[in-house]
């Protein structure tokens, strides 16, 4: 058996057989709930846990539990507004300019807060109609730690990009970014599917993430020829930063020699509603 | 001027076969007494470059019509050559002009008389001089002070006595009649050349193709042999191309607010090729040298770095490939580091013949850099790799600077 006890004191109790399948769900409202189990043969086990929360807790302590992990849920989104908040500020104050009047970082900080609010509230909503169980503080906690991972994750992408010429990795942000909106949006779900169908519920996101990436490739292929988003990476930070050696001119334009074949090859193909080409030459 | 004119003077339609309705519409006169007309290449492009889908028909002042027969192009100085096919004047001695000779060369102040059938209203004359070739034109010009309309392309322009000196060919739109004329001596060649030629049926693109190729050298060649005009920036000389045939224009801007200044110098020729798909054949530049000293380094490089990604490398001629690129920091001898990406495409009719475009940003501070950019259009694959080496090369560190750089 397992006991939920979410912050808006309901008691889900989901009775969960020898093969992991759930056999039946209960839910209690009330504002305090005492969880007393008997049972007369063994072995048996009780374990009852915020959802939010991973640790098996005593039954007994559930009300006390819910309050001091509302309290820590809040903390925890709270460090992690603050982080993004930071991280917004930081980004705002390079796109000001020293002489135009302060950069309201208040506003953007508001807008910032709105949005990922909006974002959690929806999916909340949707906890609520499927599961019951809105869990709003979970699922903001769960878009302001992607929006940091994904902010850190694509600095560090654009500075090796360019310390150690890995142009590739600048090259790449909307793949990176459909990446973790798949990562986000699997994370959002497995709070409001039941865990029992986590399983494929991990499966069907990984596989949807993946042909979104695939048609992403493929479209830049169409597109512009080549699977990443941009033809060049445009990354450039201070000098100091850069480790690698410069390529001597020389061999730039010896190695893009080679070029030649693949562009001659292309030239060559008719594609679909191109002409073929008629001409006078030999 | 007129009455020596009217029975040697045409007006060329353009239709698309089995339709009445004109695709194009221009002019054209008579040269020889066996029906051989000089036009403009552009004029009849449609023709030259798909044969089974245009036709060209020819009407006299007199209102006879009939049908032409291409006979030769010169897509780089834009005239060619034609030949009553069917009609009225077919078989029958034609009326025709002269060319003035060689020997007896234009004075500028000269009056001379366009004819032709501007924007398709009737044929008219039109009275200007002469103002010496056209300056920094690539492929030569004359200059004519007078008022070429569209549908006077491919008619004449006579001296006083009524001999061909040039060919109405194109004006300048942003001006007063400011127009240009091919020297008579190129549609000449391309009438002793091609004379007795067979009317041509398919489509000519292998000759552009071959027409654009020994353009191209020339043009490569003479760009390489001219000496850059050194400008500087923050200790680093930036190489602009020399006054010969590209005209450059510059302007200092503050963006946005005074921290991030920028200077930016557009480079490019004014003539071209016209190929019936695009105009090729042309180089341009650009730079714009920035400093943001007052940003910081952090600052800066993010309206560096926004700078270097606002750039496109996709060729305007359809068809061609999708450009491939190269991107590596690169150094030469005697200049700072920079970031180069260079883009090449390859056009799909214009066979071994590509644009290019060279995208460079120096490096050599944290708070100020030059971003340049090389194109050019119609070229081989050689010349694209030479002329762009031939640019990165020219950023060199200033004599000034030169003692305290890496």
């Amino acid at each position: 058996m397992t006991a939920h006890a979410s912050t808006a004191n309901t008691l889900t109790i989901e009775y969960v057989g020898e093969d992991g399948q759930t056999q039946r769900v209960e839910q209690l409202h009330g504002s305090q709930f005492t969880l007393r189990v008997s049972h007369e043969a063994a072995p048996f086990q009780t374990t009852a846990r915020s959802s939010s929360a991973t640790a098996a807790v005593h039954p007994a302590t559930l009300s006390s539990q819910s309050g001091a992990q509302g309290f820590s849920t809040w903390l925890g989104v709270l460090i992690l507004f603050c982080t993004y908040a930071l991280l917004s500020a930081l980004d705002v104050w390079i796109e000001y300019n020293p002489d135009n009047t302060t950069p309201n970082y208040v506003v953007s900080a508001l807008g910032v807060t709105a949005a990922f609010a909006l974002w959690a509230a929806i999916w909340a909503l949707f906890g609520k109609i499927i599961a019951k169980q809105a869990l709003y503080w979970q699922h903001l906690s769960i878009v302001l730690i992607v929006g940091i991972v994904l902010t850190f994750l694509m600095t560090g992408m654009h500075l090796l990009s360019f310390s150690l010429s890995w142009r590739t990795l600048g090259r790449i942000d909307n793949l990176t970014s459909l990446a973790a909106l798949g990562f986000l949006v699997w994370a959002h779900l497995q709070l409001i599917v039941p865990r029992t169908r986590s399983h494929h519920l991990r499966w069907s996101v990984l596989a949807l993430t993946v042909l979104s990436i695939t048609l992403l490739m493929w479209t830049n292929q169409r597109r512009q020829g080549t699977m990443q988003d941009t033809l060049h990476s445009p990354h450039l930070y201070h000098p100091a930063l850069q480790l690698t050696h410069a390529q001597a001119s020389n061999d730039f334009f010896t190695q893009a020699r080679a070029l030649e074949a693949p562009l001659k090859a292309e030239a060559a193909e008719v594609e679909p509603g191109e002409d073929a080409i008629d001409s006078d030459d030999d | 001027m007129w009455s020596n004119a009217r029975t040697r003077l045409l007006r060329i339609r353009i239709v698309p076969i089995g339709q009445t309705s004109q695709a194009s519409v221009g002019s054209g006169f008579f040269v020889s007494d066996d029906g051989l007309l000089i036009s403009n290449f552009h004029v009849i492009s449609l023709v030259a470059l798909k044969p089974d889908r245009y036709q060209a028909l020819y009407e006299t002042p007199a209102g006879e019509k009939g049908e032409l027969s291409l006979l030769g192009i010169d897509a780089v100085n834009d005239v060619a050559l034609l030949r009553i096919k069917n009609g009225p004047l077919s078989g029958k001695p034609t009326d025709h002009l002269d060319f003035r000779p060689a020997n007896n060369a234009l004075n500028r102040g000269e009056r001379l008389f366009s004819l032709g059938n501007p924007l398709d209203v009737g044929f008219a004359v039109v009275e200007g001089t002469y103002n010496g070739l056209v300056e920094r034109s690539f492929t030569p010009r004359l200059f004519f002070s007078g008022a070429i309309n569209g549908g006077m392309s491919g008619g004449p322009a006579l001296d006083a006595q009524g001999v061909v000196a040039g060919i109405n060919v194109a004006k300048r739109r942003d001006g007063e009649q400011v127009s240009f004329l091919v020297p008579a001596e190129h549609a000449q060649k391309l009438l002793a050349a091609n004379r007795l030629a067979a009317p041509l049926t398919a489509p000519l693109y292998g000759t552009i193709t071959t027409q654009l190729k020994e353009y191209q050298q020339h043009l490569t060649d003479r760009f390489m042999r001219a000496n850059w005009k050194l400008q500087t920036h923050e200790g680093v000389s930036i190489p602009i191309p020399s006054d010969d045939f590209m005209r450059c224009w510059g302007r200092r801007e503050e963006m946005e607010s005074k921290a991030f200044q920028f200077a930016r110098t557009d480079c490019r020729m004014d003539s071209s090729v016209y190929t019936g798909e695009g105009n090729l054949g042309t180089i341009s530049t650009v730079y714009e040298s920035y400093n943001g000293s007052k940003l910081g380094a952090t600052r800066f490089m993010n309206r560096y770095s926004k700078s270097f990604e606002n750039e496109h490398f996709f060729s305007r001629i359809r068809p061609s490939t999708k450009p491939l690129c190269k991107q590596q920091s690169i150094q030469n001898l005697e200049g700072p580091r920079m970031e180069a990406v260079m883009c090449l495409s390859a056009y799909k009719r214009f066979k071994d013949l590509y644009s290019v475009s060279m995208l460079v940003a120096t490096q050599e501070a944290a708070t100020h850099g030059t971003q340049a950019r090389f194109n050019a259009t119609g070229v081989s694959f050689d010349n694209a790799l030479r002329l762009s080496q031939h640019f990165v090369d020219g950023f060199t560190w200033s004599a000034s600077a030169s003692g305290g750089k890496p």
